[in-house]
C-alpha cells in the first residue's frame, strides 16, 4: 500500500446517521485507528465483536 | 523481509483507517461498518496480493456503496504500483542487454513507454524479456 492515502473519505456526505451515539462512533474510530496490540487484523476482529455487541444491545 | 502476514495487516490497516474516517464523519453506521469489517475478515485468508485485495474490495463495493471511493483509490494505487514494477523490470532488462543487443533494449523501452503497457503484453511480444522476468 503506497502512494495516495486510502483513508480519505468521500467528499460527499452520504446521510446523517442519527442512530449511533457520538461517543460510540468516536470510540469505534479509535479502536480501528489504534488497535491495542498493534495488529490491525486483531483490531478489526475486536471492533466487529464490540460493534455487534453494542448493536445487539440497542435491538 | 515483507511477509504475507505483514501484507494482510497492511490491507486490514487501510480498511480500518477508511472505516474510522467514515465513522468520525458520520458517513456510516456502526452496524454497517462492522458488517464490512466482518466481510473483510472472512475473506482475509484469500488475500495475498494487492490485486486480490482490490478484487475483494470490488466485490464488497457492490453490497456496500460506502466502499466505492475506497475501491477507486485502491484501484489507482494498484495501477501505480504495477506501473512502477514494470518500469523497474524494463530498466533492469534494458541495462542487461544493451551491450549485446541495443536495438532490443530500445524496442522494449519504447514499448514500455505507453501507460497502458503491461508486463504480460511485453513478455508476449519480446520472448527474451519474458525469459528475463521469469528468472527474476
Amino acid at each position: 500500500m503506497s502512494e495516495e492515502s486510502l483513508t480519505e473519505s468521500e467528499p460527499k456526505e452520504i446521510e446523517s446517521k442519527a442512530e449511533d451515539r457520538e461517543a460510540d462512533l468516536t470510540e469505534a474510530a479509535q479502536m480501528l485507528e489504534e488497535p491495542k496490540d498493534g495488529s490491525f487484523l486483531t483490531g478489526l476482529a475486536a471492533f466487529v465483536a464490540w460493534a455487534k455487541s453494542l448493536v445487539a444491545k440497542k435491538d | 523481509m515483507v511477509t504475507t502476514l505483514d501484507n494482510k495487516n497492511e490491507y486490514a490497516k487501510s480498511i480500518c483507517l477508511f472505516l474510522a474516517e467514515l465513522l468520525r464523519t458520520r458517513r456510516i453506521t456502526l452496524a454497517r461498518s462492522s458488517e464490512i469489517a466482518q466481510k473483510v475478515l472472512q475473506n482475509i485468508n484469500l488475500i495475498d496480493t494487492e490485486e486480490d485485495f482490490l478484487r475483494l474490495t470490488k466485490e464488497l463495493a457492490f453490497e456496500f456503496e460506502e466502499l466505492h471511493y475506497f475501491k477507486e483509490r485502491l484501484s489507482k494505487n494498484v495501477h501505480v504500483n504495477q506501473r512502477r514494477e514494470l518500469e523497474k523490470k524494463v530498466r533492469e532488462f534494458a541495462a542487461s542487454v544493451m551491450y549485446q543487443d541495443s536495438k532490443l533494449a530500445l524496442d522494449v523501452l519504447a514499448a514500455a513507454v505507453s501507460d497502458e503497457a503491461r508486463l504480460e503484453d511485453l513478455g508476449a511480444r519480446f520472448p527474451q524479456f519474458e525469459q528475463f522476468i521469469k528468472t527474476k
